[in-house]
């Protein structure tokens, strides 16, 4: 682009003035009413065995989005062996009784979308094709020994690179102090070279031949679709599979210890990443919306006061997420925290700062201004987080991963827009207790442990990677 | 917020496009988005695609402002400036994002800068469109008004910590920077990376970022994409209403880009203490995303790195067991580009045998390397992936305004995709011969110290400089 030629600048200039005699810029306009949302209408139907088909249909674009839920993902390895059900469902596609694993590769580069066994978004036209593989592969897979070798090592592999990641072992650590090392949430996190390697064909077959039966999986299939049609379509591809017993899940209890920082050595960084949570109930609390709307208030949204304490405020951090709810399904209690990427020098500072916030927010309940954020944040946005088929597909998958209802949305809204003020200071009181905190912190100890032990925060146990002192 | 590099084809094909698919029993035509554009006085350019089915619009602003319009003394202002025209403005008191949120907005980045653009993007609900207009006309009416000190310590500081996070933080992530500086040596404009080093922003003071970066945040360097529930009419009404009044600006004359293209082979040793895996890269420049040959080598990463089937996957993942992934990209900037293949080896593999492999299957690379039927499958995987990657509003707007600014055609991504209908295996290899040529970059990232990994140890190579990663 080249500069304009002056002639051009004053004429333009005239309009501005003309223009700008009507336009006051001091005044903000007033929105009208906003459209009032509702959750797009849910289909189910039942398969004789026992498969749930779940259709939301949506006939603004010519697509569809499907997921298939298998009660079978990495809560669910057996202590040991974490890495079972990730090693498994990347088997499904090495083959099945009646497809090579090239076969079934070509067949899907010539629909031109991408097929896996538990999701794939394609054209409308596509779909019933697509659906015939998901199938195949869910249902017969033939877990090919030198396949199952080489996917141990891609697994592995992809393990090894997951490590090089900054926050990998901190949340490692966070999560096996927070809920006990056994915990399935713990253990989810943690699967290495040696609890892969120690997975044997017959695990592998074991653990498909267990978990992976329709009466334990859901459909979800949303787009330009008639539910009729899809439910025809599925129970022909699905309908001779075998339902199954569903296993027994225990739930391991863990206590908290008192508040402690768990410090782990790395030398030189930067960045300290520093962890800080606590557990909560499960979702089915009736503290669930005080919780839910505390959130954006105090730490998931940009405009929260942890985020604009220690960004906006002091620039201790880039970005982060201090506090999330993570509600968790088979009524594990929930995750209260969150973390962050701080300066090295200002580990300390940034500790401070967040502890006193969480304090805070007992002392200070939400002003007008912040219930209307959390309101706004949690309602008004989900127009925006619905607004696709994969947007919509995916939490309905999230919904059934977490053994959240189905109608859950359709009282959601006034759930939210019920919670006071006085709630939400009384569920952080009742939460968020100051001497039953996980603080880990993996930064450069040379600097961070003398800053810490000066501030006095909370007693320090350095630990190694594996989070052992 | 984010600077990122607009990911324009390969295995994981990023930006698509269209709506309505017209069946054909392999090959599918796609319908372009419908829009409007029109061209206020001031020389701002409107685009405007109306979608009803959902209560909700989407905002994106551009200016065409990025990293390759920063002269040496200046690295790192424009993203510097990104963050500082996201601290509010005249009217509106606190960031935008803030303001945004607080009205039902979403985002996934909020903002971005690349090597050659400035960009705001967010959805919000319909009634809120007027004070989303009020608000970006209000940060261009009068731009940078929070460049005062105490901001530029903030967002400096905030900077500082995303450059962090992104390059010296992730383990290689320096390779990205050094890919470039290799691939557009000394001054090109291409070499800066958006993110670049602090030492400019460290010296800069509030006049001298204001007075660089300011004159390109004009209507006649902006332009704002609409998509999503509202009346074309209606809209055009209120942006002459809100940005009609704001004057044109004289923009710096554009610097040239001098052509490139390596005489040599260029070969470079990344070491990072805290890797675990080792990745061969593979660079070598070549066009822009209006170019006729961007369609082609969109062809050939797909070909060389799909799934399972492609040429350089299967031979090295599936067939000799050496690599556990195979990345090829063909990124495009607005006057230039870079394919790069990434291949991370199985531990025990060595990588001078992945590179003698990956070679020859390029050298050997032709027409006749095509197979039957392959570009009819990538022909409809593009046409899918067209349609499926332009679910959101925030993605249709930034489509539009990314074809507009970039080969002054909104819908060009359209004619892009049903232009690989017309690919023949001669065009592939026509392109995969012209420009993945024996004078590239090729890098071999290694955990410290571990130079016994290297790729060809013998042939000389250069240690990229770390500072900031130690031990």
């Amino acid at each position: 682009m080249r500069c304009v030629a002056a002639a051009a600048i004053a004429s333009l200039s005239l309009a501005r003035l003309g223009l700008g005699q009507e336009l006051d810029r001091t005044k903000r306009p007033v929105a009208g009413a906003p459209a009032p949302f509702e959750f797009p209408k849910i289909e189910t139907q039942r398969l004789s065995n026992g498969l749930l088909v779940v259709v939301i249909e949506n006939h603004s674009l010519p697509l569809v989005a499907v997921r298939a839920v298998v009660q079978a993902d990495s809560l669910d390895d057996p202590i040991g062996k974490e890495g079972l059900a990730a090693l498994t469902s990347n088997m499904l596609p090495e083959g099945t009784t009646s497809r090579s694993a090239e076969q079934i590769a070509s067949e899907i580069a010539a629909l031109g979308s991408s097929v896996t066994p538990s999701r794939f978004t394609t054209i409308p036209q596509n779909l019933a094709k697509s659906l015939e593989l998901m199938a195949d592969m869910l249902i017969h897979p033939t877990f090919s020994g030198s396949a199952l070798a080489r996917i141990k090592g891609t697994l592995t592999a992809a393990k090894q690179r997951e490590l090089q990641g900054p926050s990998t072992l901190p949340n490692r650590v966070f999560l096996a102090r927070l809920y006990g090392p056994d915990h399935p949430i713990a253990r989810a996190v943690r699967a290495s070279e040696a609890s892969i390697h120690a997975i044997t064909r017959d695990d592998v077959v074991r653990f498909h031949a267990t978990r992976y039966r329709p009466n334990m999986t859901t459909l979800v299939v949303v787009g330009d679709v008639r539910a009729a049609e899809v439910v025809a379509v599925a129970s022909k591809v699905f309908g001779s599979w075998r339902p199954g017993e569903l296993p027994a899940i225990g739930t391991p209890v863990h206590t908290l210890a008192p508040t402690t920082i768990y410090l782990i050595d790395r030398p030189s960084a930067q960045q300290s990443y520093v962890f800080v949570g606590t557990l909560g109930p499960a979702r089915a609390s009736k503290d669930f919306a005080a919780l839910e709307a505390m959130a954006p208030i105090l730490g998931a949204s940009v405009s929260s006061r942890l985020l604009n304490n220690l960004r906006e405020r002091h620039a201790f951090i880039y970005a982060g997420l201090p506090l999330a709810v993570v509600w968790r399904r088979n009524g594990f209690p929930s995750l209260i925290g969150g973390s962050v990427a701080a300066a090295t020098a200002k580990t300390d500072s940034a500790l401070i700062e967040w502890l006193g916030e969480l304090r805070g927010m007992t002392r200070r309940p939400p002003t007008a201004e912040e219930m209307k954020l959390a309101r706004s944040w949690l309602v008004d946005a989900l127009a925006a987080q619905t607004e696709t088929d994969d947007l919509i597909a995916n939490r309905v998958t999230s919904m059934l991963q977490s053994g959240t209802p189905l109608d859950f949305y359709n009282s959601y809204g006034g759930r939210i827009e019920a919670v006071t003020s006085t709630e939400i200071s009384a569920a952080a009181a009742k939460y968020l207790d100051p001497s039953r905190l996980v603080i880990v912190v993996a930064g450069d100890r040379q600097v961070v442990e003398p800053l810490l032990r000066a501030a006095n925060i909370a007693p320090i146990v350095v630990v190694d990677d594996a989070g052992k002192p | 917020m984010t600077p990122t590099r607009r990911l324009v084809a390969g295995v994981t094909f990023a930006l698509g496009t269209a709506l309505s698919p017209c069946r054909a029993q392999t090959t599918l035509a796609v319908r372009p988005l419908e829009y409007s554009r029109f061209v206020l006085t001031n020389g701002l350019v409107v685009v405007l695609n109306e979608d009803h089915s959902s209560p909700l619009v989407a905002v994106d602003v551009w200016y065409h402002f990025g990293a390759k319009d920063e002269t040496p003394g200046h690295i790192g202002f424009a993203h510097l400036c990104e963050h500082l025209m996201g601290e509010g403005s005249a009217n509106v008191p606190v960031p935008q994002k803030v303001f945004i949120q607080s009205i039902g907005g979403t985002s996934t980045f909020w903002a971005s800068t690349t090597e050659d653009i400035t960009h705001f993007n967010y959805t919000l609900p319909r009634n809120q469109l007027e004070t989303a207009l009020w608000l970006e006309s209000d940060r261009m009416a009068v731009p940078l008004t929070q460049a005062d000190a105490e901001h530029i310590g903030t967002v400096r500081e905030a900077v500082r910590q995303e450059r962090a996070q992104r390059r010296e933080g992730p383990v290689y992530g320096l390779a990205e920077p050094s890919t470039i500086g290799a691939l557009f040596p000394g001054e090109h404009p291409y070499g800066n990376d958006p993110l670049g080093p602090m030492t400019d922003l460290n010296a800069a003071s509030a006049g001298g970022i204001k007075g660089f970066c300011a004159p390109y945040y004009v209507p006649n360097n902006a332009i704002i994409a609409l998509s999503g529930d509202f009346q074309s009419a209606h809209i055009k009404t209120l942006i002459e209403k809100y940005f009609g009044g704001i004057g044109r600006g004289a923009v710096p004359e554009r610097r040239e880009i001098p052509a490139v293209g390596l005489t040599s082979p260029t070969r470079l040793v990344l070491e990072d203490p805290r890797a675990r895996v080792a990745t061969l890269r593979f660079a070598w420049p070549t066009v822009a995303y209006a170019a006729p040959d961007w369609v082609p080598l969109g062809a050939l990463a797909w070909l060389l790195a799909r799934d399972r089937t492609g040429v350089l996957t299967k031979l090295l993942v599936y067939d000799r067991g050496l690599a556990t992934r195979v990345v090829a990209t063909n990124f495009d900037f607005e006057k230039g580009g870079l394919f790069q293949i990434d291949v991370i080896p199985r531990p025990d593999s060595s990588m001078s045998t992945i590179e003698t492999l990956v070679d020859s299957v390029l050298a050997g690379f032709s027409a006749a390397s095509v197979r039957a039927g392959d570009l009819q499958a990538y022909a409809r995987a593009d046409a899918v992936n067209a349609i499926t990657s332009l679910q959101t509003r925030a993605a249709r707007a930034d489509t539009l305004a990314h074809g507009e600014l970039f080969a002054g055609d909104p819908a060009v991504y359209a004619k892009q995709v049903n232009a690989v209908a017309r690919l023949t295996p001669a065009d592939v290899g026509r392109v995969a011969h012209r420009y993945l040529a024996a004078n590239r970059m090729v890098m071999s990232m290694i955990p410290a110290g571990r130079l016994e990994l290297i790729s060809k140890p013998e042939l000389p190579y250069t240690r990229v400089a770390t500072p900031g990663l130690k031990p």
